[in-house]
Parts: C-alpha cells; structure tokens; sequence
C-alpha cells in the first residue's frame, strides 16, 4: 500500500509515493539517491546507517519512512557546505580514521551528534557514543583521536 | 531485509488506539520506538497486518515528579531516562539499567513501554524465516518441539529487558488503559512465567505510565549487568538490588534477576536472609547463594552454557547488594 | 632534504573526502534503470541428493522474469588453486549434491527485492537427505560419509614435508614436549555486505560491478563457469567495504547475477544479507594443531613436528594454501632447523572455509607462541629470552631455501619489551593481571602462481599528461587497506611529483593491466614493485630527452617536487610539465606511457623448496590483561605492536592496519566464534557474534619497525594480514599469567575460564 511520504532531508523537502513498510533507510537510499547512509546489517546492531533526525543520531533500518515525516533528517550528504567539509569529515581525513569508508558516514554522524551536544568530550565519552557503531578495519584507535582532535579545534 | 507489509494507523489518543487494537484483534501490533518490533518482523518473526504507531499520540513523553512519586510517560526514551537527574538521584537502580541497554543508538529510540513488553527471547526464536525452515518451528512458534530442552513440553525463552528487574525492585506499578477501562498494576504482575506467552496484557490493553514509589530514607540500589560486550549485548545475567537500612540493619530489601528464566525472577528468599540483618559478607554470600539456587537459565545465549549464567547470577546479584549499599543515602 | 619526499609521509588518499561525504560509491549503492533484483535459494539441508527443482509456481508469479538452475548453467567445476585440478570442487549452483546448509541450489530474477523473495518461496526443491558429517576428525574416519568422489576419507587435500633430521633431532633433545591447539571458526565481517550488479548488454559484453577483493581472479572464474571469452567480460571493483579475504573467491552473487543477466538481457542486482555473510560466506578455517618440540636445555629449539587438521568445509575453496601457507612462517619467525610438517585440509558439511587475513597463520602461530611459553617456564627462560634465542636474522635462509634479506624481529621485540617495561613488571604483577608476548612473521606476498597463467603476477601502467600529473593504471584493489594510496605515493615519489598529481585507475579489468589481487600481504610488494617500475619506465622516457636538452649525463639528472634537474644544481633543470612536452615534442607526439611488471623468485610448489615469498615482515605483540577471577571476564588492557613491515610507505596506515588487527584479534581470542550446531550457523547476526566495539578495544601502542628490505619498493614489506597473527597468543599467554591457566582452546570465554579454574587449583607462574 502506498502512501504520500514528505520528509524533510538535508534542509530540502521531498514529496514521495512510498509502500508503507519502507524503513527511512531504503527511501533514502533508493527512493531519493542518499546512498551515503549504508546498510550493514539492517537489524539495529552496527549504526552503519546511522542519520540525524532533529539532531539525534538514529538508525535509519529501525525507523519507518512514514514516522519520520516532519522531522529534520540530516545525512552525511548534507553535512558538507558549499563543497567546504565538516571539520569532523576533514579531521576523519587527515588522522587515518578512514580505511575501508564503510562505517565513516555513519560514525561521522554519530560524532557529530556528540559534539552538538558536548563540546569537549572525554576519550570515554567518545568510545561510549560511538560504541553503537561497528567498524571492522580501524580498531576505532583514529575514529576516535578524529573526534577528539575535532572537538579541540572547535573550543 | 525488507519488512513485510502492513497498514499503518495513526491514532490520536490512547481510547483510539485501544479500539484499534480491539478492532485489529491480533492481528495488530502497537509500534513505539520499534527497535524490537521491526527487527522481529524483518525477519519474520512478527507479520501484523496493521502497525499502530504510537508516536503521533501526544504527551505520553514525560518524567514527572508528583510529590516524591516519579511518573513516566510510556513513550519516554530510554536515553531520556538515562539523562534525567530524577532518576540518577533517587532510583539509582533504574539508571543502572538504563545506561547498559543495548547502544547508545538504540536507547535513543527504544522507549521504556518497548522495553516493559520486550518479547522473550532465545536463539532459536529471534531468527530468519530460512533458519526457521532449516531447523525447524519451535513451541513459540506453534511448532511441538523445543530446540533447548528436546523433551520440554513449555518454552523457556527469556526475559531479557533491562529496566524490568529494576522496576520491580522498585516496586512500580504500570497504568493499563482499554478501550472500557484503566488500571493500575504492579510490574511483576505483568508477567507469566512463560516464554511463549510472556505477558498478561489482553489484546486490547496498552501500557500508559509507569509510576514509582517515592524511595525510603536510607536507601540504595543498583543494576548489574553480565554482558560479553559493553555495547550493544543483552545481559547473559542480571540482577536488580534495592535496599534500605535503619539503624544500621537491612530494613527491606527487594532482588530481582533478569536473564535466567521467562519474566524476572523475584528472589524473596534472598530478600528474607538479609531483612533485620547486618549486611555483612556472610549474609551477602548467603543471599547470592538463593538467587544462585533460583535462576533458571536453559541453553539458549549461543555459545554461554546455562551452569555460567546461574553462578553468575550469584556474583551479580553480591556486586549488586554491595554496590546498593554503599550507595544508600 | 631527507631521502623522498612523498613515501614515508602519513598523506590520506586524494579521494578520501569521498569517502567522507557519503559520496564514495559501493557496489550496493549502484543501479542502472530497469533493473532486476535477484535471490538465491539455499539448501536447507547440510547433505542431500537433489531429485528434482519445480519453480512452475514461482515463475507465475508476477514480476518474476527468471529463474536459474544448476541446469542452467554448463555444469563446470570452479576453485581457487588450479594447480591441483582435483580442488576444482564446487559448482556455481548446484548440481548433483547439496553439501552444506547455504549450498546455492538457484537465483530469482524479479522485477523487485519482495518479489524476488518471495519467488524463493515458490520453488519447490525435493531432497534425498544423506547423512552429514561436522567434525573433520570424524570425516576422516573409514565409513564416515562421503562428501565429494574424488576424495578418499574426505581429505582434500594434504602435504607432508620433513626438513633435517627430525628422528635423531628428537632423540637428541633435552626436553621434548607435546600440545594440542584447537581453534574456532570466525568470520571475516566487512562492514559492507555482498553485492554484484552484473549488466550483460546487446553486443553479448557481460560489466560486474562486484564486492570482490581480486577482480582479476572473479574475471577468471566467471569465464570459467559461464563460458565465456576473456574479452566479453569486465568485471570492476568500485569502492569496497573491507575483504580481509571474504572476498578472493568468486561468489554465487556475482555468479547468479551475471548468469541471469545473460538470461534475461537485463542488469541484474543482487545484495546479501547479515546472515548470509556470517552463515554462507566464507569463514576462517577451524584448525586443530598437534604440535610437538624438542629444545635444548638453554632454550634452543632444535626441532618441531606439526600436523595440522583443517576443516575446509564442503568445498576447498583456498583449501590449498591454506595448507601450505603455515610452512612459510613455520620456518621463518623462529630458526628451527628440523621440522617435520603435515597438513590436511579435510571435507565436512560445514559452512566453506576460505582465506582470512593471515590466511591459517593465525591458527597455527598460537599453537607456537603457547608452546614456547610452556617450554620457556618447564626450562625456567625467560618468554622475551627464550624468543630471542630462536628468533630468525637478517641474511639467513630457511629449511625451505627461502632466503631472508630484512628481519626486524629482534628489535620488534626489544622495543615492545622496553615500552611494556617488561623488566620490572613481569613476575610483579598483582594477582589477576598478567603480560604475554606473540610473535609473527608473514610472507609479503605468496610466490604461488594458483591459477598457472602465463601473465606476470602485477603489472602497472603510468601515462603522463600535458598538464605534468599521471595516470596509474593498476589492477590491484584497494578494500580499505588504502593500496590506492600506497601505490599513488609510489609512483609520485618515482615520478618526482607531489600525491595529488596522481591519479589511480584501479581494480578495472578492462582497463587496468593484469594483478592477482589483494590477498596473501602481495599488493605492496607486487603491485608496489611494478607501480614503481612502470613510473620508472616513464621517467626515463622524459629523463632521456632532458638530458640531451641540458646537455647533462642521464645518470647526474634527479626528478624531485615536480622538476627535473641535475642532482645538487637544481637551478639546471626544468619543469616536469616542461619535461613531458619536450618529450612528447621529440617524440612526435608519441604518449609517454611508462610499463612495469613484478614476477617473485620462483618457488617450488610441489617440493616446497625456494622463495615462498620475496620478503618477510615479522612482529611481536605484547598484551597486559586483567581477568575477573569471580566472573571470569578478562579485560585486555593494552597491547603493544611492533611490526617489522620494512619502509613504512605510510605510517599512520600502517598504524590503522596494527590498531584494525588488534579488534579482530581480540575477538579471535576471546569472543569471536561462529557457533556451528550439525551446519547450521547459530549466531549469524550482528548482536549475537561478538566482534569487539569501541569500549570494547585495549589501549594499542602502535609501533613500526623498519627494516628496510631489497625486495620492496623503496624497502617496503607487508603489513596487512600478519598483524592479526600476534594478538591472541599475546592475549592468551597473558591469561596464563594471569592465572596459571593454561588454555589450548580458542576463544577464551568467560565460562571457559571459570571451569578451568575449577577444575585446577590455580598455580600461579613466576
Ligand atoms: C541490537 C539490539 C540490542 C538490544 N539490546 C538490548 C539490551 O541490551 N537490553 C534491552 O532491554 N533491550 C535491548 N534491545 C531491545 C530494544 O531496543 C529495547 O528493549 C527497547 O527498549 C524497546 O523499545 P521500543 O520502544 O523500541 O519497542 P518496540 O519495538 O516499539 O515495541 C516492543 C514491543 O512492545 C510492544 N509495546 C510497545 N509499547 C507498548 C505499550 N505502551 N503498550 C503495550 N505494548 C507495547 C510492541 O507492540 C512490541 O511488541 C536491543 C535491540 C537491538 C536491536
Ligand atoms: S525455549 Fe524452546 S520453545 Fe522457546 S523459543 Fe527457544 S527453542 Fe523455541
Ligand atoms: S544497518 Fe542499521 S544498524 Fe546496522
Ligand atoms: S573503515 Fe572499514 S568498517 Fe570502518
């Protein structure tokens, strides 16, 4: 059964004709070309998927495109501005954070909602915000030091 | 992994829900953070045809101090207990629990409603349709064998969520409101010792508010949680400890166990051997000692043999009374 | 001016911030429009004849456009080693038999992924179920069922080697003592699921855009299985969620897509699930390891007598090598001048074992490091010492006549030994804490030509461009580890230009010149050395029409920071852009390509004799861990590694290849296992297979040792896979202690722990 889906992606609006059993994930990924959000496992369990919804970090496999209508959805697409990245994406860049790629959209998001809400997290606090998400090539070592550094550039 | 499909519904209010569900019968599943729900239907586990999505009920989100009684809005997130001052000030039990549940992600999304009606769980239930097929339908699936015990004529999945054995052993108290009536019922009176029909809610019954009892003076609690990990895991053993002294001596005390048996185990037993007592090693070790004799945890966390799991709940259940005590305030 | 000015430098990838902005695209994130979604219908049954496929039902089901059979395909086996034909096991769906749960028995092609789905459903398989065998112990029992004709007691296959004088070495030695290792089968879990979007267009020309780590190797096998000429495939590797070996091996994903392409005349995409990864991908190999030394009384170790039995599963798969790998480190990290060695890799109904990162060293370097600690206590030697004692050097040569130029072990075990303060701590610690050492080394590149093609091992192109920047054209992949990097900062630094005048073509087999592909530690090694010779080539193309305009010896000239100039007069020279149009002048307009190739010494397979591998990296870790006597909870709480991988080409990937290692290690030793229950995989699911998290993960100090090897490029070795190797001996004699607990049985868990302490009253060493 479809159904009229609007949801608000990256500041945009979009307007969808979408079954009513779509997760956020799969409307993003393939109704609307947001493919940055990943699929790792699609049963809660590795944050891959993770986006922002009003500022939050959720996973986009366990939510249903139609509850998130009227939210403010942010993904790893619309966290780049003018072609300028994310101190968060640049810091992940230079400190090695970055193997594979596969998890990074999805712990960038997770680290972004960390630091919206803390701005000098400790090494702790870090590993606990994170701890959702699984990253098989990095041992987390240089996600972690990313955030970090990235926390202390901006105080 | 695709959901199956569904008609979704979008009550305003609770007596519209409940009539839905009265409608749809069993047909219809109420969805709140749905980090249970969608997970059991991606694979296959559940296939309602109706979704009732509780999110667009309004103020159902709320942690409210009434006198020293805290009540709590059934669609409050766990992350939002977590962050409360209420609730790390006075019910230390429950922000025990709170912080160790699943990830940080998910306690962002899972609600404490999800998590009172958490579904009991085993690994030969909460899995795909093709593992299913190869291994064949269990007792909880209407099947007529048990995977765990061959000869077992009852399924014996458990109870793992985590704020459970904490609300019992604070004594709270859930709101019940149907399409005719409402009530209020203790939390260990929600549940069969049964895995496969775990909860006594009646189809059209849905879960509002929890209420917890202002804590006595000189009291204390604490959550413990066995997990491999630090992240993500379920407790493979748990216990929930309030207690509260006077004059030196265990007044009352309450022990709970999650993850050893089909809904919390209350261990009165190791409750009495404290009561009047001075809590001393002796008498801790003897109180662990019940809650060892109590858990029944059968061969179904993959890869952990049962005889762990109920020495563990000893352990948990000592860390816990100790970790309570010197909390009490 | 230090000697290079781009390798050695911790520079990211230039197309890293793709990755960092969601815009990298995976296999997954692909489509092209009017595309189909496929399934695959697996065998519910470990063993079992199949008598007959109906799929009438499925096929009116509307969206259905096709549905594959084994029938459908032209019945040929495919496998990974083509030296040894009788390994060439599996068809790409099955045929005759099922022999695993998973087995792929057929593929819907559907207009959606629901439909698809529920096509599989529709079709209806009847099996004439044949008793299963699990263990490969029992498999090789006379009676047990047979799995495949060709092999006798289900043995796959075997090798039996003896170097020296094992028999008199025995009788010879002063202490002589016997152990079984008993390791679990994990999985390799990349982030990124399995995914193949195969198009097979009107000119009869077959693109796969698949999740394989080695393009080159799926191109053989798709041309193997499906018929087809070399020239009608390309198979392209685009972004790639992790390998860590998963994905050497042709999948049934990229098989059944391309196959119902061809089929259907139309692209065709199909993606796995989580347990699909965990249940039917490939899996490390299960090992038990028997393995009996002889020392002499100063802790020398004179001799060792490994067999090895490996449970491949239903099919070979890697089965070869993974057999004949352990030789290499067997007789490298520790000199051991008699060795007798037997391996089996033998048939099960299991799950397919393949190669994982490490590829069975792992399995068999805990087997050694265990040993030596029990050796070291029983003679009263130090761990660090009695490594020492035994550890390999620099310009020896193996029993096997490999020949080792570069060996760092010594310092990697000094430095870790000086960071961990081993000196003061060990035999200190407070009761329940404990130190442990691993050691490792690890072929850079296997000198096995498995497939007997006539191709050189890598081969790399470089063009250069008006504008003073190149092309690298390469087929090796980058699946994470960053080769792409590795090999741009290799040929910038030939070239004498910066990183980002590069750009690299990889992993494209219609355009990129022939590589095996990321497996056995090669890329750095092979590809590196041909990227560097085909950078090369084409800087002397320019070097030669330079030299003639400055009138200066070819030999004096030096191309550094985008000039070429006569070394120690920079102000003669010219511009590198200045350099490409003179030479393209004199050349009349002929392109400068540089070509390059990489071929290792060769190596006797069949008598074991020669380079197993043109360099060795080698590595000692040392792990501190606490364990909860009450709960048996072991806590690692740091590690230190050290790793010999010869000229860092780029440290802080380096650093990310030791840190990645530590997790999967970690989890190797004390949490990972894929619980098998008669085939059927229990725990195939994130939240119930326990791969470590961020609060999971010990304090690692990375520490890169660089013995400088004349094999690499600019003296680099490898330092991918045999970074994993350490972890969990290190961890496991830690544990010991910790605890006076011996444990022989891989992963150590919690329960494991509290029964052993049990059974034993513990006797605390030191
Ligand atoms: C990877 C993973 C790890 C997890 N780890 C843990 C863990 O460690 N500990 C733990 O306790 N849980 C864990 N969970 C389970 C889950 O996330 C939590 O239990 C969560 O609190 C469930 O809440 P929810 O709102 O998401 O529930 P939902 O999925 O929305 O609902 C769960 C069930 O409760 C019913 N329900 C919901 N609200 C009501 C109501 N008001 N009245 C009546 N019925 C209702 C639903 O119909 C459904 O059957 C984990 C889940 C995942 C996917
Ligand atoms: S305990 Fe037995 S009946 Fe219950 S879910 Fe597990 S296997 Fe099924
Ligand atoms: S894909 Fe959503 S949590 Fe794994
Ligand atoms: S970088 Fe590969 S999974 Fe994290």
């Amino acid at each position: 059964m479809k159904k009229l889906i609007e949801l608000k992606v990256n500041g945009e609006e979009y307007e969808i004709a979408a079954d009513v059993n779509r997760t956020l994930l799969e409307v993003l990924r393939e109704e609307l070309g947001f493919t940055g959000s990943k699929e790792a496992c699609d049963l809660g369990a590795c944050g891959a998927c993770t986006v922002l919804m009003d500022g939050r970090p959720v996973l986009s496999c366990l939510t249903l495109a139609i509850e998130a209508q009227g939210k403010d959805i942010l993904t790893i697409e619309g966290l780049a501005k003018e072609g300028e990245l994310h101190p968060l994406q640049k810091s992940f860049v230079d400190h090695g954070a970055i193997q594979c790629g596969f998890c990074t959209p999805g712990m960038i998001m997770t680290g972004k909602a960390l630091l919206d809400r803390n701005l000098s997290p400790t090494e702790d606090e870090i590993r606990e915000a994170i701890s959702g998400n699984l990253c098989r090539c990095t041992g987390y070592v240089k996600i972690i030091e990313a955030v970090k550094v990235t926390a202390e550039q901006q105080t | 992994m695709r959901l199956p499909s569904f008609y979704y519904l979008s009550p305003k209010s609770i007596s519209e829900a409940c009539s839905m569900l009265k409608e749809y019968n069993k047909n219809a599943k109420v969805i709140a953070g749905g980090t249970d729900l969608l997970v059991s239907m991606k694979q296959r586990v559940k296939t309602p045809n109706y979704l009732i999505g509780l999110k667009g009920i309004s103020d159902l989100n709320y942690i409210r101090q009434n006198g020293k009684d805290v009540k709590i809005g059934i669609l409050t997130l766990i992350s939002d207990l977590e962050q409360s001052n209420v609730i790390k000030e006075h019910f230390p039990v429950l922000a025990d629990a709170v912080k160790c549940l699943g990830s940080p992600h998910l306690r962002g999304m899972g609600t404490i409603g999800g998590n009172i009606c958490l579904d009991t769980r085993c690994c030969y239930y909460n899995q795909s349709k093709f593992f299913r097929k190869s291994v064949g339908l269990c007792l909880k699936f209407g099947g007529d064998v048990c995977h765990v015990l061959k000869k077992g004529k009852k399924c014996f999945a458990i109870s793992q969520a985590d704020t459970v054995p904490a609300l019992i052993a604070l004594d709270a108290k859930v709101k019940i409101q149907s399409t005719d009536k409402e009530k209020v019922i203790p939390v260990k009176d929600l549940y069969y010792d049964d895995g496969k029909d775990y909860m006594k809610l009646k189809n059209d019954e849905l879960i509002t508010e929890v209420q917890i009892p202002a804590p006595a003076s000189n009291s204390g609690g604490s959550y413990m949680k066995l997990r491999i990990r630090k992240s993500i895991d379920f407790a493979l053993s748990a216990a929930a400890v309030t207690l509260s002294l006077k004059d030196g001596l265990c007044e009352e005390a309450r022990v709970v166990l999650g993850s050893v048996g089909s809904a919390p185990i209350r261990v009165v037993k190791a409750e009495e051997a404290m009561k009047g007592k001075k809590l001393t090693n002796d008498v801790i070790e003897e109180a662990a000692n019940f809650a060892y004799k109590d858990a029944k945890p059968v061969a179904n966390i993959v890869d952990v043999p049962p005889s762990y799991r109920k020495e563990m709940a000893r352990v948990m259940t000592k860390r816990a009374v100790k970790e309570a005590l010197s909390r009490v305030k | 001016m230090t000697k290079y000015s781009v390798v050695g430098k911790s520079l990211p990838r230039t197309d890293d911030p793709l990755r960092a902005t969601g815009r990298a695209l995976f296999a997954s994130d692909y489509s092209i429009p009017g595309m189909l979604f496929g399934k695959i219908l697996r065998s519910h049954y470990p063993h079992a004849k199949i008598l007959n496929i109906d799929s009438e039902k499925a096929e009116r089901l509307s969206g259905v456009k096709k549905i594959i059979t084994g029938k459908d395909t032209i019945g040929v086996k495919y496998g990974f080693v083509g030296l040894f034909p009788q390994t060439f096991d599996e068809f790409a769906l099955a045929i005759d038999k099922v022999r695993y749960i998973g087995d792929e028995v057929a593929a819907v092609a559907a207009t959606s992924e629901d439909i698809a789905e529920e096509a599989l459903d529709l079709i209806e398989v009847e099996y004439e179920e044949l008793p299963a065998v699990f263990d490969p112990i029992e498999a090789m029992k006379p009676g047990a069922p047979k799995i495949h004709d060709h092999a006798q007691n289900n043995i796959s296959f075997m090798l039996e080697r003896e170097f020296g004088n094992v028999d008199k070495a025995f009788r010879e030695a002063d202490y002589v003592r016997e152990d079984e290792f008993v390791t679990q089968p994990v999985d390799h879990v990349p982030l990124e699921l399995h995914a193949a979007l195969a198009n097979y267009d009107d000119s009869g020309k077959l693109t796969l855009w698949s999740t394989t780590q080695s393009p080159y190797y799926l191109h053989k096998q798709l041309e193997l299985t499906l018929g087809l000429k070399e020239s009608q495939i390309r198979v392209i590797k685009p972004y790639l969620g992790g390998g860590f070996g998963d994905r050497v091996d042709m999948s049934s994903y990229d098989f059944c897509a391309a196959l119902l392409s061809i089929k259907t005349g139309k692209p065709v995409k199909i993606m796995g699930t989580r347990e699909e990864e965990f249940s039917f991908s490939r899996r490390r190999h299960p090992m038990r390891v028997y393995l009996k030394s002889g020392a002499k009384r100063d802790g020398t170790i004179s001799v060792s007598h490994f067999r090895i039995i490996s449970d491949t599963g239903a099919y070979n798969s890697t089965g070869v090598l993974a057999i004949n790998i352990p030789l290499a480190p067997v007789t490298t990290t520790y000199n051991i001048p008699n060795l007798k060695y037997e391996g089996f890799q033998v048939y099960s109904n299991n799950q397919v074992s393949g190669a994982m990162r490490g590829h069975s060293v792992p399995q068999v370097h805990f087997a050694i490091d265990s040993q030596l600690d029990l050796i070291a206590e029983e003679l009263g030697i130090d761990p660090v010492e009695i490594r020492l004692k035994n550890a390999r050097k620099e310009r020896e040569t193996t029993v096997l006549g490999t020949k080792i130029a570069s060996c760092g072990l010594t310092r990697c075990l000094n430095r870790s030994r000086e960071i961990m303060d081993w000196g003061n701590k060990w035999g200190n610690l407070k009761e329940g804490k404990g130190m442990g050492i691993g050691t490792m080394s690890f072929a850079s590149g296997a000198s096995f030509n498995f497939f007997g093609s006539t191709s050189s091992f890598s081969a790399a192109t470089v063009r250069l461009l008006d504008d003073g920047t190149a092309t690298l054209l390469t087929g090796a992949s980058d699946i994470g580890q960053g080769s792409d990097g590795t090999l741009a900062q290799i040929a910038a630094e030939e070239l004498g230009v910066h990183l980002n005048d590069i750009r690299v073509v990889s992993a494209d087999t219609e355009l990129t010149p022939v590589d095996y592909g990321s497996y056995s530690s090669r890329v750095t090694m092979f590809a590196g050395n041909a990227v560097k010779n085909a950078a090369a080539d084409a800087k002397n193309q320019l070097l030669e029409v330079v030299a003639k305009k400055l009138e200066a010896n070819i030999d004096d000239l030096e191309a550094r920071d985008r000039k070429i100039y006569v070394k120690g007069t920079p102000e003669k020279g010219m511009s590198f852009t200045d350099a490409i149009l003179a030479t393209q002048t004199v050349n009349k307009g002929m392109p400068v390509i540089g070509k390059g190739f990489y071929d290792p010494p060769p190596f006797n397979f069949v008598t074991s004799e020669g380079d197993i591998s043109p360099a060795f990296s080698f590595g000692s870790y040392f792990a501190e861990v606490e364990v909860d006597r009450e709960t048996g909870i072991i806590e690692v709480k740091c590690i230190t590694a050290a790793h010999d991988c010869g000229k860092a080409i780029n440290p802080i990937r380096v650093e990310g290849q030791l840190e990645g290692s530590v997790q999967m290690g970690l989890g190797y030793a004390l949490s990972e296992h894929s619980v098998t229950v008669k085939g059927m995989v229990l725990n195939p699911s994130f939240l119930d297979y326990k791969f470590p998290t961020a609060l999971d993960m010990p304090k690692v100090t990375s520490v890169i040792v660089e013995e400088y090897d004349p094999a690499g490029p600019f003296g680099a070795k490898e330092s991918g896979e045999g970074t994993t190797i350490p972890v969990a001996p290190a961890i496991v004699n830690a544990i010991y202690n910790a605890t006076g607990l011996r444990m022989k049985e891989l992963p150590v868990t919690p329960d494991k722990i509290l029964k052993a302490m049990k059974g034993k009253k513990s006797k605390r060493r030191c």
